[in-house]
């Protein structure tokens, strides 16, 4: 059944990516592909509901199903299984379901594309690797899914690749991702050499009896971290989720929003048996998750462009989730992964949809009054930005609130400082989504005539699924995940002494919401007359900010360019030519020179011959006499 | 003894086509291709067959022969498939016909001829591969060289004859010296033990000083090192491709190139374990420099050719890297890293040869957007790019996962008891070639595919189905060999243990076995 | 009876003596012009076919003891040399008309026979000279070149001083021991005196000088290009394959030792190294030869730095291999308008397309020269440095055999020439008939050879 729901996609791969391509010669039409497509994903999330009954009825005791072996190295096997529990169902649940509506939205999205059959075979490859990545049981199957959605996100950023710079950015994500990957592997190494096998379900018991003896836990949540950090757009790993917005929108919705992105966050909280004994580990990504937060909130606050505006959010959020994750509360940091998505997932599709009307217009800055023109869009964009301040009763106020409150009082290392820092990044989260809310939609148009003139509504199958998003990332909050999770991933203590302190913090976040509400309102309410104030005030950090802080740049001249100079220059230039080569041609040259040499002695003329045959009798004689 | 027999046609054929060339019409190039091609699908129908009946639980040869040749010395026709050569064998026979079938269009002169060398090539390697007898091998390794020589000189590139001159005096060097050290070594094995002869078997019976293992594993690491190749000694190799008319570049990267790590697996360490043991940091060190330094090298090409050919020196970088670490893990996954390198290299190096023939350059630059021109072309090339660069479900994973996994596993117990910090320093070091793999394949495949559209020649035709088919095998090959290793690892099993066991007991003299 | 094997003992001999007479008779008879080439070849063959078929009877005496004695093993040798003559007879026929060259051949073949049973100097010195002397002839009969009189002079010269040191060692092996027996020679190689070393040393080179040794070699380049090709053949194998049996009967059970070891160690090498260098600068395949016969008449006398049981096989071997293939360059060399140009290496460029046989046939020789396996070279060689390791001579097996290293790139730019370079500008020449023959012969034994090692070398 497990092994079924993995293969459906598999299978509207293969469908479309061959017939309805030029490998097969577009064989089918976009009926077809739809069907497809849609279809399959659907289906397989309908397959994930009833295993998640079964799981049910069977007293949510994990379901394993071994697909086949793939390899058996003496003692030890590696093998295709799958793991369906809690929190496998959980992130199934929201990948075949936002994944599934997405398929849908993309149908009216992709209309006109001429690749349409190609979209969707990449986007049936992603839910493939996706669903091998969350349901696989042992480190070995998730990192296939792990690759397989890199490859994925690689193909579909990359997907109209007559634009260099597109190809380009799916070859920054693809490297940078592989940056991360070495840090997995490492991981997986030091895993497998202690306990001769990937199952995570036996490593986790295994560190919970103790056997951590064998190995650092610390250093191995390190290395799983570090590719966390990569498929998670985590500092310093983060610069390539930006720029793969050059995808498709969609793309940028299911990918870079709702799931993928959140595959960190899963490996760490389905690792959770070794970061319990990894505080070390957990800190540090406490603290890199809470900077990458702030960092990533401080740029999004002066982006023009709706989609990179929606990135750095992106980032932001999954910076929080890490927090989440190193307080140890990871069932909280899974319920945010779920509300983010529903929210995420809206307003990257609303963000799609208004590019849709605009006819690919994406610089806020030319846009503006779109509320009464795009009305659906408008209202199901509103709330899920309402969503993600943090606006109660709304998704997510409530994971986002108790993200905060475990970054307080978390025995696992909750600090004031860290939720300070949270706090902060929440209301600046407010502040610019609203910039973002106000600048797209309110006030008068800023659009260019021909643009403004064939501004439409999307079609049915786009808006449909905006409104069932919003819907989502409305009452999304009021399922308790973390409670659901608990018995699998415990909430971790809170600190007696702090308990007081829940409801005013609880009060505060609202308040911090409400306060970025305020504040973009002001300063973009009133026309763009402040916002240029502000800007023109503060020049200097404003660019530094609309220069992401140049990290780009600073990572060209630390490693691009010094890699290149190695390459090029110590390698090839002095290496292979001047020295091996070099060495070779020199030998050559010498053997040709003796030649030379003694073909000059061959002048033909007797007396030297007889010369050479004198020299010899008695240079052999005097040897012989030597020894006498 | 059926198989014995096949076993030897199996090696045979390809004289036997030569022989059939020799005497068919010299102009009808159609009827030469077309033999050439039958006969080397007869042969890979025949090993598929000795495949399907090798037994995997049986350790040591199989389907062996076994003939007086040079009876004084004790000097034996031997041949026979084990653990060690069945993988190698199976590729070599499977990429016979590919490679019959790559060069129907890009070879017009003296075509004859050109498929001769083609069957006294395959010939050479299955040889080299069934050997069983020193003599024998050393017979095969060295006539390989003549016709890869004059396939190289006669339908090369401009610069042809430096090439394959370079080709031959590197890799001559190298055997000259092996030479040396196989007589010295029967020598002294007739000496200590009173037995003539020059079978594997029994050599590995010689018990040497450690000075004489060190030695004579120097001269034959020096042979399979320049072969495989080994930073320092690969300069031979992107002349040599570059220049290479495709079937010579896919016979090369595909087989030629395994005669060395083969040579090490078969021969260099377990012949002299004690000697191995004493380099290992040596070499491991050169296997990880190859890794990074081929990588590096790759990623600064401008030629499409040399970015493969510098690929290859990163990829059997793994292998030999898998080999030394006397993990079984690392050993089956050099095995596998070494058919996996055959099969993508083979195609990568196909796929020039098709563009190549359709364009006249191989210049990275003049290319752009292929994807959009010839994109049934550019699938292909896309997942052999990303089985060169490890992707998961490719051979290509299959391989430098296993190797990394026994590289590491070798290496923690020594790093953790704070013996030797070394070899986890170049595991480490080696899993970086895993990102500079992506760097400069993806590189490649960038300014290859995408972009925009621009190339010589256009307008482009796809590619055609003789060519559909050639890499459409390939591309089943590296799927199969990725998702469903299993298989072939079996029938590896036993000689992988076999291996780990002779390298890791000392055969020092006066010393219990 | 002593009659009876004085016939049968010196029965090849004999039947070139016939042949000689014969063909002297002919002349006068003025039937030579047709008949010559024939009654030669027929000769050469009964020769052969007698030392072998005794040979294979295992058949030994000495007729005259003391001088001249045989055995099965120099029987075979004898049988293996005198056959090495027949592709050269067959060569010439597209050369020479006439006697002279048949006649000349076939004495100083009478004169291999004896150094190849000689049991005393005298018996050794005839041979040598007899075998010799024809050959400065042989040399001069390019007449129609001025160089070859020059090259047959200083030929002439540089071969007198190899008699002169032969007399004077062996006048002073007498003097030493008042015997003439060959064996003395093997005594006094270990002898301590400086007598008896001068002696040996003498010896020795004299026979390095015959084999073109350096520093000894100067004379056979100039020679070997200024001969026509069957003669040059002729010095290249069948001579040098004379002196060098005649050198393994010389120093029969005698191990080398320190000082004469390194001598016949140090000298063979410098010349594979010069020989092997020397080579790859030539403008003609003749002097190209003669610098590749100097490499490997270095390799034949390291067989003397082997044990004694073994130097008669390997060095055989060797000659057979390296006698086919040299034989088969000559024959199978596209004919051409003059001696020269037939010469020059250049006019192989693109050879291939001309004649693919003479160029398979020739590409075929060099790499088996060049000891390239699978062809019979490789064996030989591999057989020789065998011996000099066994013999526990390592070092000097390793510098030999990266000595031969050298020679490989050579060996290679012939192929080049013919397979890989540009047509040169010349009307393909068909082999003419004979030397066809010659060379499918040759190519026949020598892939045998390549095939059945084994047989042969348990048979020599």
């Amino acid at each position: 059944m497990l092994t079924l729901i993995v293969l459906l996609p598999l299978l509207g791969f293969l469908l479309n990516g061959v017939l309805a391509t030029q490998l097969g010669g577009n064989r089918v039409g976009k009926s077809f592909v739809t069907i497809v497509g849609c279809g399959l994903p659907i289906l397989s999330f309908l397959l994930v509901v009833k295993v998640f009954f079964d799981l049910q009825a069977g007293g949510y005791a994990p379901l394993v199903e071994t697909a086949y072996r793939w390899a058996l190295v003496g003692r030890s096997s590696f093998e295709i299984a799958f793991y369906f529990d809690r929190l496998s169902a959980v992130m199934a649940l929201i990948v075949t379901g936002v994944g599934s509506v997405i398929h849908v939205y993309s149908v009216g999205y992709m209309a006109h594309d001429k690749s349409f059959g190609r979209f969707f075979a990449y986007l049936n490859l992603f839910l493939f690797f996706m669903l091998l990545l969350v349901l696989g049981r042992s480190l070995l199957v998730l990192f296939v899914g792990w690759e397989g959605v890199g490859l994925a996100s690689y193909l579909l950023i990359g997907f109209w690749f007559e634009d260099l710079a597109n190809a380009r950015a799916g070859k920054k994500a693809f490297v940078v991702n592989r940056i991360g990957d070495a840090g997995f592997l490492l991981g997986m190494f030091v895993l497998y050499q202690a306990f001769g096998t990937l199952n995570m379900d036996s490593i986790n018991s295994a560190f919970g009896i103790g056997a951590a003896k064998v190995v650092p836990a610390s250093l191995v949540g390190i290395l799983l971290f570090i590719g966390a950090t990569g498929k998670s757009a985590q500092i310093p790993l983060h610069v390539w989720l930006p720029d793969a917005m050059a995808g498709p929108t969609p793309v940028s919705a299911l990918i870079h929003a709702a799931t993928m992105v959140t595959a960190g966050i899963y490996l760490v909280a389905r690792m959770s048996g070794v970061y319990l004994h990894a505080p070390e580990a957990s800190a540090v990504i406490a603290v890199v998750g809470v900077a990458t937060a702030f960092f990533a909130a401080t740029v999004a606050i002066v982006q023009t462009d709706i989609k990179k505006v929606l990135a750095y959010s992106t980032v932001s959020q999954l910076g929080l989730m890490f927090l989440a994750l190193g307080v140890g509360a990871y069932g909280v940091a899974i319920f945010h992964v779920v509300t983010h998505a529903f929210f995420k997932a809206c307003l990257f599709l609303g963000a799609g949809s208004v590019i849709h009307a605009l006819g690919g217009e994406q610089d806020i800055r030319r846009m503006g009054g779109l509320r009464q023109r795009i009305p659906v869009t408008f209202w199901t964009f509103a709330i899920a930005t309402a969503a993600i301040a943090g606006i109660p009763p709304l998704a997510g106020f409530f994971s986002k609130d108790e993200i905060l409150w475990f970054a307080f009082a978390s025995t696992r290392g909750g600090s004031p400082l860290l939720w300070g820092v949270a706090a902060l990044t929440a209301l600046m989260t407010a502040f610019y989504m609203f910039r973002l809310l106000w600048l797209t939609f309110m006030g008068e148009s800023r659009m260019a005539a021909k643009v403004e003139a064939h501004v439409h509504e999307s079609p049915l199958s786009m808006t449909g699924v905006l409104m069932l998003l919003a819907l989502l990332s409305a009452v999304g909050g009021f399922f308790a995940l973390p409670h659901f999770l608990e018995p699998q991933l415990p909430l971790p203590v809170v600190d007696e002494a702090l308990h007081h302190l829940e409801k005013p913090l609880l009060v505060l976040s609202i308040v911090i919401a409400f306060a970025g509400l305020a504040a973009a309102a002001y300063v973009f309410g009133a026309g763009t007359s402040r916002a240029e104030g502000l800007q023109r005030r503060f020049a200097g950090l404003h660019r530094w900010l609309s220069g992401k802080y140049f990290i780009d740049e600073l990572y060209e001249r630390l490693i691009g360019r010094p890699l290149v100079w190695l390459s090029d220059f110590v390698f090839l230039r002095l290496g292979d030519r001047v020295l091996l080569d070099g060495t070779l041609n020199g030998l050559a040259a010498l053997g040709r020179r003796g030649a030379g040499l003694l073909v000059r002695l061959q002048t033909g003329s007797l007396h030297l011959y007889a010369w050479f045959v004198l020299v010899g009798i008695v240079g052999a004689l005097l040897w012989s006499w030597r020894h006498a | 003894m059926l198989e014995a027999l096949v076993l030897n046609l199996v090696l045979f054929l390809p004289l036997l086509g030569a022989g059939l060339l020799l005497v068919s019409p010299t102009d009808h190039h159609d009827f030469t291709r077309r033999l050439t091609l039958v006969v080397m699908s007869l042969q890979f129908a025949l090993t598929a067959w000795l495949y399907g009946r090798f037994d995997s639980s049986v350790a040591g040869l199989q389907f062996e022969t076994r003939l007086p040749w040079i009876q004084s010395w004790g000097v034996h026709y031997q041949i026979g498939l084990d653990g060690y050569n069945i993988l190698l064998v199976m590729l070599t026979a499977f990429l016979g016909p590919l490679v019959t079938a790559g060069a129907f269009s890009s070879i017009s002169k003296d075509v004859k001829l050109f498929y001769a060398m083609v069957f006294l090539i395959q010939f050479a390697m299955m040889g080299a591969f069934l050997a069983q007898d020193l003599f024998l091998f050393y017979v095969f390794w060295e006539a390989m060289l003549i016709p890869m020589f004059l396939m190289i000189g006669i339908w090369g590139g401009e610069r042809r004859i430096y090439a394959t001159i370079k080709f031959f005096l590197y890799t001559a060097f190298g055997s000259i010296l092996m030479l040396a050290a196989v007589i010295y070594l029967v020598y002294s094995l007739q000496t200590t033990s009173g037995i003539v002869s020059f079978a594997f078997a029994d050599l590995v019976k010689a018990r040497l000083p450690l000075g004489a293992q060190s030695w004579l594993l120097a001269a034959f690491a020096l042979s399979f090192a320049i072969k495989v190749p080994m930073v320092p000694l690969h300069t031979w190799l992107p002349d040599a491709h570059v220049e290479a008319p495709t079937a010579g570049s896919v016979i090369l990267a595909g087989v030629l190139l395994k005669m060395g790590t083969y040579g090490f697996m078969k021969l260099g360490f377990p012949l002299f374990p004690d000697a191995t043991a004493l380099f290992t940091p040596w070499l491991m060190s050169l296997a990880v420099l190859s890794i990074v330094y081929g990588a590096c090298l790759a990623l600064v090409q401008d030629d499409i050719k040399k970015i493969i050919a510098y690929s290859s020196i990163s990829h059997l970088g793994y292998v030999m890297l898998g080999l030394l670490s006397l993990e079984l893990v690392g050993i089956q996954g050099a095995v596998i890293q070494m058919v996996s390198h055959g099969l993508v290299a083979a195609g990568l190096f196909l796929m020039v040869g098709m563009i190549y023939e359709r364009c006249h350059t191989r210049e990275l630059a003049a290319y752009g957007g292929l994807a959009k021109l010839v994109p049934v072309y550019s699938v292909f090339f896309m997942i052999l790019t990303l089985a060169s660069v490890g992707l998961p479900t490719t051979s290509g994973f299959t391989g430098e996962f296993l190797v990394l996994l026994g590289a590491f596993k070798a290496a923690w117990p020594p790093f953790v008891l704070g013996l030797n910090h070394l070899p986890l320093v170049l595991a480490v070091v080696a899993v970086s070639g895993v990102v500079l793999g992506a760097l400069y394949m993806l590189r490649f495949a960038l300014g290859f595919l995408f972009g925009a559209t621009k190339a010589p020649h256009s307008p482009l035709s796809d590619l055609n189905t003789r060519e559909k088919t050639i890499l459409g095998l390939i591309v089943v090959a590296v799927f199969a060999l990725g998702l469903f290793p299993d298989e072939p690892m079996r029938k590896t099993e036993l000689a992988a243990k076999a291996y780990k066991q002779l390298v890791t007991t000392s055969r020092l003299p006066g010393r219990a076995p | 009876m002593i009659g009876r094997d004085v016939l049968m003992a010196m029965l090849p001999e004999h039947l070139l003596l016939l042949g000689i007479v014969l063909l002297i008779v002919l002349e006068i008879a003025g039937l030579a012009r047709r008949a010559a080439p024939t009654v030669a070849l027929a000769t050469v063959a009964a020769a052969v076919w007698a030392a072998a078929r005794l040979s294979f009877d295992g058949y030994a005496a000495a007729p005259f003891a003391g001088h001249f004695s045989v055995d099965a093993a120099s029987l075979l040798a004898k049988a293996l040399v005198l056959a090495l003559a027949l592709p050269v007879l067959l060569i010439a026929r597209d050369e020479f008309d006439g006697v002279e060259f048949p006649v000349l051949l076939l004495s100083s073949l009478y004169g291999v026979g004896l150094m190849l049973s000689a049991d005393s100097f005298l018996t050794l010195f005839l041979g040598l000279e007899i075998m010799s002397l024809p050959v400065y002839v042989l040399v001069l009969l390019a007449y129609q070149r001025a160089q070859s009189a020059e090259a047959a002079l200083k030929y002439l010269v540089l071969g007198g001083t190899s008699t002169a040191m032969f007399l004077m060692g062996v006048s002073l092996l007498y003097g030493g021991t008042g015997s003439m027996d060959i064996a003395v020679f093997a005594r006094a190689i270990g002898a301590a005196d400086p007598m008896a070393r001068a002696a040996v040393v003498l010896v020795i080179l004299a026979f390095f000088l015959k084999a073109a040794i350096v520093p000894f070699h100067a004379w056979a380049p100039d020679a070997y290009e200024g001969a026509s090709v069957p003669v040059t053949a002729y010095m290249a194998v069948v001579v040098k394959a004379g002196v060098l049996l005649a050198a393994v009967r010389l120093f029969g059970p005698a191990t080398l030792a320190s000082p004469m070891l390194e001598l016949v160690a140090v000298l063979p090498l410098a010349s594979i190294v010069w020989g092997n260098l020397a080579a790859m600068r030539q403008p003609s395949l003749r002097r190209m030869v003669a610098y590749s016969s100097i490499a490997h008449a270095g390799y034949l006398f390291y067989a003397l730095l082997g044990a004694p049981e073994g130097r008669m096989q390997s060095v055989t071997f060797y000659l057979l291999a390296y006698g086919l293939l040299n034989l088969l360059v000559f024959a199978a060399l596209p004919p051409a308008a003059d001696d020269r140009e037939r010469d020059r290496l250049d006019n192989l460029k693109g050879l291939f397309h001309r004649s693919p046989f003479a160029a398979l046939m020739i590409g075929i020789a060099m790499l088996s020269l060049a000891g390239i396996p699978p062809f019979p070279g490789f064996v030989a060689k591999f057989l020789i440095f065998k011996n000099v390791v066994a013999a526990g001579h390592t070092a000097y097996a390793v510098l030999g055999l990266v000595g031969s290293y050298l020679g490989i790139y050579f060996y290679l730019r012939v192929l080049q020439f013919m397979f890989m370079s540009a047509d040169a500008a010349i009307a393909p020449a068909p082999l003419r008939r004979h030397a066809l023959g010659a060379s499918l012969a040759c190519v026949a034994l020598a892939l045998l050879v390549a095939a059945f090692p084994g047989w042969v070398i348990e048979h020599l």
